[in-house]
């Protein structure tokens, strides 16, 4: 059969005869046809059944696979990843969270920082301000402290001057009694008017001494000068050092030619001061013991000025305490020696204070002097200016 | 009799002299010393006159020797020369028994009537010690007779009560009022009871001023 087929396709006829023989060999063929097509529908069958097992099998063991692969890895691998990313987004937020307190502790920092440096620059002025302020004081202290010793010198100048103003007012109600008797006795009247002239100048020198006292007039000063100047501040004192009965003598060494750079009315402060310490200090010596020296005398390149008392000294008291704010008077405010040093220190001088052989006070101002020849006179006028 | 004298006592030479001189040209007698221990040098308690005192100076003040003249059972009259016065001078002088104050500058009527014044207390004074001086020798000079019958005089004792006690008679006693009305001449009982009142004042006076000194 099968040749005839062949014979038949390799041998070509006209179609139509092909045909023909086609169809008459069809019923021949066709069993076998169909057997062989049910053959091969049946294997391919088999095989599509086959495959389809296989494919099955292949699914169903890709499927475990996968399933298994699922399982087994998958899930764990994305729950370690996702641990791990959990992991990481908290450290990411930590790190958020300290960048954030970091930024607030270095805002903070730099805020104190900022106003550390403000009250520092706040307390800087403060400090020169409160240097102002002291140096403001200093000189007023300096000067209430002035005003104080004028104050308490005052009630034994205002007696002073009492002194002459009651002599004048008695001879001129002399003058007056004279004045009705008759005949007029001349000379009489003109006696007693020239005591009232003399009353008046010595009640103006008075009042000169304390004007030179009150005014501040710092100038070179000669040697001289000063020497007539420490006798003008005794005889300032005199009603206090006879009140207090105490006798007083000057030692004053007169080198012509040194001249020195004094504030006049500052050093008259500070004898003052000394003078009174000094009369303070004899107080409770007897009377007849008590004996006040004021000296001057050239040591080198300074000229020294030295208060000497016959009292107690400075006994059982540390030198240096002594120019502290210290006093044994009771009424005292003990700021006498701290200023007096203060006013000499600041003309370029020393004050010191020690003992004198008889074991009194003493205490020496040094002041440097410069060796130019011209002593000037002081500006000072004459009485009842 | 002397001319008072005004002692004047300052330690300020100028004041002292002008002082002396005006009280010079008033007409006053007048010395001056320039401590109170001079003055007390000096002192005589015979001469009369008063005293002229700055009440502050060096060493003794013037309140101060006051003191110690009253204290010496002497008198003067005193007048303190002040600058101004404040209070505890002047109680401090009033307690010693000064007469007065003058302010400086005072004026020469003030001066001359406050030495005036003290002039005359001293004069006054100086009177009724001589007084005192004479009664006190009269008395003394009395029996014991007369001054028991003073001394009953001076109780109030009638004639009678006299006799009686006395154990004499009325008539006696009345003697004796006579005798003793002589011998201290006074004329009436009036003036006997006055002396001896006077008597006994000025005793007490100056046994208290001595009690104080």
């Amino acid at each position: 059969m099968s040749e005839g087929v062949f014979r038949m396709i390799a041998s070509p006829q006209s179609a139509t005869d092909e045909i023909a023989t086609l169809l008459a060999n069809e019923r021949v063929f066709l069993p076998a046809m169909d057997r062989i097509v049910n053959r091969y529908e049946t294997d391919a069958r088999t095989q599509v059944a086959r495959l389809r097992g296989t494919a099955l099998a292949c699914t169903t063991v890709v499927l475990a696979l996968m399933t298994g692969l699922y399982w087994l890895i998958l899930r764990p691998a994305a729950a370690l990843i996702r641990t791990q990313v959990d992991r990481l987004a908290a450290h990411e937020m930590e790190l958020l969270r300290s960048q954030e307190l970091l930024e607030q502790r270095v805002d903070e920092r730099t805020r104190q920082l900022f106003e550390s440096s403000r009250a520092l620059a706040a307390t800087a002025a403060q400090r020169a301000a409160a240097e102002d302020r002291t140096l403001q004081l200093q000189g007023q202290l300096a000067h209430a402290s002035r005003l104080t010793s004028l104050g308490e010198l005052a009630t034994g100048i205002a007696h002073e001057i009492n002194q002459p103003l009651g002599a004048i007012s008695n001879y001129a109600e002399t003058l007056l009694v004279l004045n009705e008797r008759d005949p007029l006795d001349r000379s009489a009247l003109t006696a007693t008017t020239m005591r009232i002239r003399d009353a008046a100048q010595r009640a103006g020198q008075i009042i000169r001494r304390m004007r030179n006292f009150v005014k501040a007039r710092p100038q070179t000063k000669s040697f001289e000068l000063v020497n007539s100047l420490i006798e003008d501040v005794i005889a300032l004192c005199e009603p206090d050092l006879r009140q207090h009965e105490v006798s007083a003598t000057t030692q004053l060494e007169n080198t012509a030619g040194l001249t020195l750079e004094v504030d006049a009315l500052g050093l008259q402060q500070v004898l003052v001061n000394l003078i009174r310490n000094a009369v303070d200090a004899m107080s409770e010596i007897p009377a007849p013991q008590r004996r006040l020296l004021v000296s001057t005398v050239v040591a080198g390149s300074s000229v020294e000025m030295r208060v000497q008392d016959s009292g107690r000294g400075f006994q059982n008291v540390a030198r240096n305490s002594v120019l502290q704010f210290m006093t044994t008077k009771p009424n005292g405010l003990g700021l006498g020696l701290v200023i007096s040093r203060a006013i000499v220190e600041a003309q370029g001088g020393q004050l010191e204070i020690s003992s004198s052989p008889q074991g009194g006070a003493r205490v020496t101002v040094s002041l440097p002097h410069s060796s130019t020849v011209e002593p000037r006179e002081p500006a000072d006028g004459l009485c009842c200016r | 009799m002397n001319q008072p004298t005004v002692f004047v006592v300052d330690d300020d030479r100028e004041f002292r002299d002008s002082l002396l001189a005006l009280l010079a040209a008033l007409g006053y007698h007048a010395r001056g010393y320039d401590t109170a221990a001079a003055f007390l040098c000096d002192f005589n308690p015979q001469l009369p006159g008063c005293l002229l005192l700055d009440v502050r100076m060096p060493g003794q003040n013037g309140i101060d020797l006051y003191g110690d003249i009253v204290r010496k059972g002497q008198r003067l009259p005193v007048i303190f020369i002040t600058a101004h016065a404040d209070v505890t001078t002047a109680v401090a002088a009033m307690k010693t028994g000064a007469i007065e104050f003058l302010e400086k500058p005072f004026e020469r009527t003030r001066l001359s009537e406050l030495v005036e014044r003290a002039l005359r207390l001293d004069s006054e004074w100086r009177k009724h010690d001589e007084r005192f001086r004479e009664l006190d020798e009269s008395i003394n000079r009395l029996s014991t007779a007369d001054r028991e019958t003073l001394s009953l005089i001076f109780d109030g004792v009638t004639n009678k009560a006299m006799a009686a006690r006395l154990f004499i008679s009325e008539r006696a006693v009345e003697l004796r009022r006579q005798r003793l009305m002589r011998r201290l001449a006074v004329r009436s009982v009036a003036e006997l009871l006055e002396l001896a009142i006077t008597h006994r004042v000025l005793f007490e006076v100056r046994t208290v001023r001595e009690s104080i000194a």
